[in-house]
């Protein structure tokens, strides 16, 4: 520092003393300054912006860097996020794995002003724009959780012990609002995403139809119980012709907002189709094209389409990749609802086809989704299709909903304290008169 | 575990699955390895399931696209190895109507040749 006139006169050991104090003043309006601007924003990109600014105010430096270690990955070198802050228009520099290796490996600050020549990086190449550099570390208790990395002191000559010193005070005060900033980010963004699952929820849910309608000879009844935030069974009454009830069951693949999307998108073609189709095979295979259309290959629904006429006491189906359905008639063994063809949506165009069974009066068709078939104990075994047919079997003098509820109980007690991995879905119908 | 590739001297590209492929990683990884080949021209590709223990939708529909992206440019997509684990995925959503199917891999590649 040149000598001014005036302190020509202050006797050196006092000029120390103030020019001591001079700095402590600076610091601490340093950090003052950072505490207050900080605390006003919990954005780490915002947080990490104001620390290096402030910082190259401080120590006069051309750039600076914030560089993070990501404790989980299996490179803790590996930078996370990157803050650059330059105010020249300059090939812009950041810490070399050299730079970080001694960083994690000596966790103190680093002070390089003749990079080239210092004993600790022999051999190592500088970018040519560097001239000199500090490091320090970001703790907290003892574990390295980032870099504070400023480049170039302005003027001649290169950084300072002071300088050094300065930083690694902002550096012990940045590295918890750091990581409060970032954990304040990841729980911001955890939230954001289970409310987009709990809004595809209700999306869904609120698809799907509040009771059976009430038909004249039969008992109708379903029932959905859904495994929380995982997608998407489907079910449906379209009453679109006089004397027909067309029913459906079905499961839409993927989970979250997308499978919402196809579920209502289907349940629309479904409908739409249902109106002006001239026949069960016609309705599946053209709402298998549009969903073709409307979606990618990989986004399918599986579902059982059935129309009842509930005058003549004939139901017409097609099952479009989905669980096969029981009709359960006075014959000793129950048939299975197969026919029909692959998933729908799958693929530009497929020759589906349908059957036609007759309902006679205490007959019984079960419709069902793989939730219940599929549902395991703790031990992995599911509870299967013939542990469903013997329920059924076993009570099928009872109402739909009753018989509905049968089957739940059984799935739940075999189930025991496992979770509930998939919806559950029934839907039954029973010929009485 | 998981999913290996590797080509046949004859030009035929083969996938291996192995596990569980219920929409993670393994998944992604299975329709990558699809995908790469299809990018890198190899007409014929074979898929072996044979270490496969348990398929959701979402794998399923790795297989859908990818057989649709194949067949839509002529080339050819053959499945094997669909062990009992697996068997009624592809049964009840009547997907051996769609695929290609054979049992072994040494059927599937002498199929494809």
């Amino acid at each position: 520092m040149p000598p001014s006139d005036a302190a020509a006169s202050v006797p050196p050991i006092l000029q120390d003393e103030t020019a001591r104090l001079r700095r402590a003043v600076e610091e601490l309006s340093v950090l003052n300054d950072l505490a207050r601007t900080i605390s006003a924003s919990l954005d780490p990109q915002e947080v990490m912006d104001v620390i290096i600014r402030r910082s190259l105010r401080a120590v006069q430096a051309e750039q600076g860097v914030i560089t993070m270690v990501e404790q989980q990955s299996a490179d803790p070198l590996k930078t996370l996020v990157r803050a650059m802050n330059s105010t020249k228009e300059h090939e812009h520099l950041r810490p070399t794995q050299n730079l970080l290796g001694w960083m994690h490996l000596n966790k103190k600050p680093m002070l390089l002003n003749s990079p080239r020549t210092d004993p600790r990086f022999q051999g190592v190449e500088w970018s040519s724009s560097m001239q000199s550099v500090i490091c320090v570390p970001l703790m907290i208790k003892s574990e390295l959780k980032g870099v504070l990395t400023v480049y170039n002191k302005r003027g001649n000559g290169g950084f300072t012990d002071d300088d050094q010193r300065v930083l690694a005070i902002i550096a012990a005060q940045s590295a918890h609002v750091i990581e409060n900033a970032r954990l304040n980010e990841h729980e911001k963004q955890f939230l954001k995403m289970q409310e987009e699952l709990r809004l595809a929820y209700k999306i869904q849910m609120d698809l799907l139809p509040g009771e059976a309608p009430s038909i004249p000879g039969y008992d109708v009844a379903a029932k959905t119980i859904p495994a929380q935030l995982v997608g998407g069974d489907y079910f449906d009454f379209i009453q679109a012709r006089e004397n027909t009830l067309a029913v459906c069951v079905g499961d839409v693949s993927g989970k979250g907002l997308p499978a919402a999307l196809l579920m209502a998108n289907t349940q629309a073609t479904l409908r739409g189709q249902a109106l002006v189709a001239g026949s069960v095979t016609e309705c599946i295979t053209r709402s298998n094209t549009l969903m073709y259309q409307s979606t990618s290959a990989e986004k399918f629904v599986t579902l059982f389409y059935g129309v009842l006429d509930y005058q003549n006491h004939v139901l017409v189906s097609s099952n479009a990749g989905h669980e096969h359905p029981y009709h359960f008639s006075t014959a000793e063994q129950p048939t299975k609802l197969e026919k029909g063809g692959t998933a729908l949506g799958m693929l530009d165009s497929f020759p589906y086809e349908e059957e036609k069974v007759r309902l006679a009066v205490g007959d019984v068709v079960v419709m069902f989704s793989d939730g219940i078939t599929e549902a395991m104990d703790d031990k992995r075994a599911q509870f299967g299709a013939e542990r469903l047919e013997t329920v059924i079997r076993q009570h099928r003098e009872l109402s739909a909903a009753a018989l509905i509820g049968k089957i739940i109980e059984a799935v739940q007690w075999h189930s025991g304290l496992a979770p509930q991995a998939d919806d559950m879905t029934l839907l039954v119908i029973r010929r009485i008169g | 575990m998981g999913i290996r590739t590797s080509t046949l001297d004859s030009g035929i590209a083969l996938v291996e699955a192995a596990g569980s492929l219920v929409g993670g990683d393994e998944t992604d990884k299975l329709r990558q390895s699809i995908a790469g080949f299809l990018d890198r021209q190899y007409q014929k590709l074979v898929i072996d399931l044979s270490g496969v223990t348990y398929m959701n939708s979402t794998a399923i529909g790795v297989l859908v696209q990818g057989h649709t992206s194949y067949t839509r440019k002529g080339w050819k997509v053959v499945l094997c190895g669909i062990n009992k684990n697996i068997d009624s995925i592809f049964v009840i959503t009547k997907l051996t109507l769609v695929f290609d199917v054979k049992d072994s891999r040494d059927q599937a590649i002498k199929s494809l040749s």
